[in-house]
């Protein structure tokens, strides 16, 4: 019992929370006890307390590795702010000397944020077997299977990895696992024993509406008829930055006294950070966005996610409905459906696999090369002209020329027998690949035609049950909107120029010092 | 407005000596000699680099508008322009705003960013302490200017409260010799408590302004108030320390640097050529570097007066820069390397006098 009191002071000491929320207790305590533990808790339970947490009490270092950049930048950042300085993220940007210089510090940081990508460098796994690894983190598990949303090859490549660290202790997290996915963590990692703590992942605050409408100008009408009622917190998807973009002058004009910004990953960092923590401070009310919005964002009043066009799949669409009240507040997600739409996303799957021509093209340059003992280019720029690919669609070829062993780091092995087998056998997975992306957006189109509890239908996929919600609970069971009332945002007073707003951000003035 | 101004600027400037990615790659400040010489032959020093994040796509579909405009029109060659009537009056007008007069771009670029962002960081920085609270997401994240702000800070940690009061004093000052629209601009990107600074985006919306010339309105100010701060050291101590350790950048690479160095030793071009294992043209780009850098180098070795006077002569007669109309009507013997190098000291050599 002791244990359990002296876990949550450290929970209020580390991180200023006074108890845990679902499933962090009962899994930080497992990996304290020193299991291999497989996580599954909903999105915006705070999964990152899981190993944070840990991270802090443990003696050695925490490895966490996760897909994306930028999803590694923010929690840095985070924690940065939050008095953890001794934390940080290693990605592929940094040159030559400042990456040497780095590695010969990794002694001093408690938590290391890697891409799956850069742990397979030689040079890193060399500074890093020489560390005391307390806990290796995976973030985002479910990349490693190829049943996932998000299948991620490298992923694959962590067991050799975990096996040369000495094998540190391992926890494994995700948002969306299927059972089948949950299996394929274990089989990969080599983990029969892991200990699973699964949590249903659906989320009984949040109302689920699908709409069908004639075309985008029915949906522009629809969601300023509802923001016109609620300035509150909202988030509208897109699956392209242009549409973000356009729309977002589309809805000034319709809601002048709306605060509204787009957001997407083409724009300037400063830009970036600047929406990112406007709509945290609630200087502004809506954001367009594209996927690339939302990850690590810890804000936990959002009330309204719309869909202006739907995911590839069901377990995004999770995800992005994830990020609606977070504070146990009733929110609502809204999905905008018309006909029109379902041409996106199956464009959007046949961009990201090479087609019949494309591995052509590239099984004819990759046998000349192999041939002439030519080493493929390391940077991605001049792979993609190559190749005329495009990132996506090379990490998915090369990964399995490595795979057969015809591809190590940039160089080539010459065997014509062997390589035309390997093309072969891609193309294959290919068309594997692309059933299965196809079958996944099927299901999405048939959740969104369903006429059944689209909360029953959403959630059964990846757990037993779900919580049956009397009311507030679909648009086919039936929900009122009249009866949501939000708390609304007040906009703060803007200073009407340019000397009075020079003053009060240096705190000077009428304004009073607090210190 | 600013931005199409400084477009038919450039058309002007340049006429048709150069295709319109040549006026690309000046504003976007491409690290190339020809860039650099570009900017210093025909006068542009000012704009070169002032947008480096302009995309091509960007800039042509503004080259695209102008013409719709009846700015500017298509000139004999592909990829060449004209400025019309009406372009010419555009031009008369935004040339009156004061932002076109303040780019000083050859001299600050890569500072005037370090600058503005060493600020931002700071002045966000100091708000927040004023407040009493010390942990924030900083707006900007570059490692090198985050890292920079840290150790500053320290430095200024036990003066704070006398060092923010001084800071605002003098960007007071200095915001207000500025034009309100301008002053305002600038106010709108800075965050502080509790308070994040606008987007290009919002502040397009709110200014009414194109997003090119909301960068350009920055750029334009963050110039203008390192001038005067450099010019009055004395007064603006707190505003010159965020600068004083930035050095111009060099228009120099490594490697051309390495072949100065064996110059100056009294090697031949072919020795240098063999020795460091590059082509002869390559040691011939170095050199013409080497003459836009070094105004003391002197070029005569390469090219005697009298050939500099032939050349001279024909960049007179044909009244352009392109390289290939001056090879063509001087004699065969002088080569591209030598009409370059002429190019380089044309300022200084017109001034020398009468070679014509």
């Amino acid at each position: 019992m002791s244990n359990i009191i002296h876990l949550e002071k450290e929970l209020e000491n580390y991180f200023g929370y006074s108890t845990f929320r679902v499933g962090q207790k009962e899994i930080i305590e497992d990996v304290l006890k020193g299991k291999d533990v497989l996580g599954v808790l909903p999105t915006g339970t705070g999964k990152s307390v899981c190993y944070q947490l840990p991270a802090r009490l443990l003696e050695g270092i925490t490895i966490v590795v996760s897909p994306l950049i930028s999803l590694m930048m923010d929690q840095v950042k985070e924690l940065k702010a939050n008095h953890f300085k001794d934390v940080i993220a290693i990605n592929s940007f940094l040159d030559f000397h400042s990456r040497k210089k780095l590695y010969r510090s990794l002694s001093n940081y408690k938590i290391i944020y890697l891409s799956p990508e850069i742990l397979q460098q030689k040079e890193l796994q060399n500074y890093l077997s020489r560390l005391h690894i307390a806990l290796f983190v995976i973030d985002e598990a479910h990349c490693i299977s190829q049943w996932g949303h998000e299948f991620r090859p490298d992923y694959q490549k962590l067991y050799p990895i975990i096996e040369m660290l000495g094998n540190p202790n391992v926890l494994a997290l995700s948002a969306t696992a299927t059972n089948e996915v949950q299996n394929d963590i274990k089989r990969s990692l080599n983990l029969p024993n892991m200990v699973k703590h699964i949590y249903p992942i659906d989320r009984n605050n949040i109302m689920l509406s699908v709409q069908e409408v004639m075309d985008n100008e029915e949906k522009l009408a629809i969601i300023s008829c509802i923001l016109s009622k609620n300035k509150v917190p909202s988030l509208i998807y897109f699956s392209s930055k242009s549409s973000a973009e356009s729309f977002t002058q589309q809805l000034y004009k319709k809601l002048p006294n709306h605060r509204i910004a787009y957001y997407h990953g083409g724009m300037d960092p400063i830009d970036r950070i600047s929406i990112q923590q406007q709509f945290m401070n609630d200087q502004i009310d809506v954001i367009c966005c594209t996927s690339a919005f939302g990850m690590g964002i810890n804000k936990n009043n959002i009330r309204f996610v719309f869909h202006y066009h739907f995911p590839g799949q069901i377990e995004s669409f999770i995800q992005e409905i994830g990020r609606a009240g977070r504070d146990g507040e009733q929110s609502v997600s809204i999905l905008l459906y018309s006909k029109q739409d379902e041409f996106l996303p199956k464009q959007l799957i046949q961009s990201e696999l090479p087609s019949d021509s494309d591995l052509t093209r590239v099984f004819q340059i990759v046998s000349r090369y192999a041939k002439q003992q030519q080493v493929i280019p390391a940077d991605m720029v001049e792979v993609e002209a190559l190749f005329e690919i495009s990132e996506t669609q090379w990490r998915f070829i090369s990964s399995h020329l490595e795979k057969n062993s015809v591809l190590t780091e940039n160089s080539l092995k010459y065997d014509q027998g062997k390589l035309t087998e390997t093309f072969h056998l891609i193309r294959e997975i290919r068309d594997e690949r692309m059933k299965l992306k196809q079958h996944k957006l099927q299901d999405m189109i048939s959740w969104i035609h369903s006429t059944e509890c689209l909360r029953k239908e959403l959630y059964t996929k990846f757990q037993h049950g779900y919580t049956v919600l009397t009311q507030q609970c679909c648009s086919n069971c039936g929900i009122d909107l009249t009866d949501f009332k939000p708390k609304q945002t007040v906009n703060a007073s803007i200073l009407p120029n340019w000397e009075m707003k020079l003053k009060h951000l240096f705190g000077l003035g009428d304004t009073h010092e607090t210190e | 407005m600013c931005f199409k101004g400084i477009i038919l600027k450039c058309i002007t400037f340049m006429k048709e000596n150069r295709s319109i990615s040549g006026i690309y790659h000046l504003l976007s400040g491409k690290k190339s000699i020809q860039s650099v010489h570009d900017a210093k032959i025909f006068n542009l020093e000012g704009l070169y680099g002032i947008y480096p994040a302009l995309t091509m796509i960007d800039f042509l579909d503004c080259v695209q508008q102008m013409v719709a405009g009846g700015l500017i029109k298509k000139g004999k060659t592909d990829n060449y322009y004209d400025i019309t009537d009406r372009g010419e009056q555009y031009l008369k007008q935004s040339d009156v705003t004061s932002i076109l007069c303040y780019f000083n771009g050859i001299k600050y670029y890569g500072r005037d960013v370090t600058f503005l962002e060493r600020l931002f960081l700071i002045i966000q920085t100091l708000s927040n302490i004023q407040k009493g609270n010390t942990t924030f997401i900083p707006v900007i994240d570059r490692p090198s200017i985050t890292n920079w702000t840290k150790k500053f800070y320290t430095t200024i940690k036990g003066n704070r409260r006398n060092f923010t009061i001084k800071l605002y004093e003098e960007l007071y000052e200095l915001l207000n010799q500025l034009p309100e629209k301008e002053a305002n601009i600038f106010v709108d990107r800075l965050s502080g408590y509790k308070y994040y600074g606008m987007s290009v985006e919002q502040l397009s919306e709110k200014h009414s302004l194109t997003k090119h010339d909301v960068i350009l309105y920055l750029t334009g100010v963050t110039h203008h108030l390192i001038v005067k701060i450099e010019q009055n050291q004395e007064r603006f101590t707190v505003l010159y320390s965020l600068l004083r350790d930035l050095e111009q950048t060099k228009f120099i690479t490594n490697t051309a640097k390495q072949t100065y160095q064996l110059l100056c030793n009294h090697f031949t071009v072919s020795e240098i050529a063999s020795m460091r294992n590059l082509k002869l043209n390559t040691i011939y780009d170095h050199i013409v570097e080497i003459v836009l850098y070094d105004k003391e180098f002197t070029i005569d070795t390469f090219v005697t007066k009298q050939e500099q006077a032939i050349i001279l002569q024909a960049i007179h007669k044909y009244n352009t820069y392109k390289l290939k109309i001056i090879k063509d009507n001087t004699t065969s013997s002088i080569s591209y390397f030598q009409i370059r190098l002429v190019l380089a000291r044309l300022e200084e050599l017109r001034l020398e006098g009468p070679h014509v």
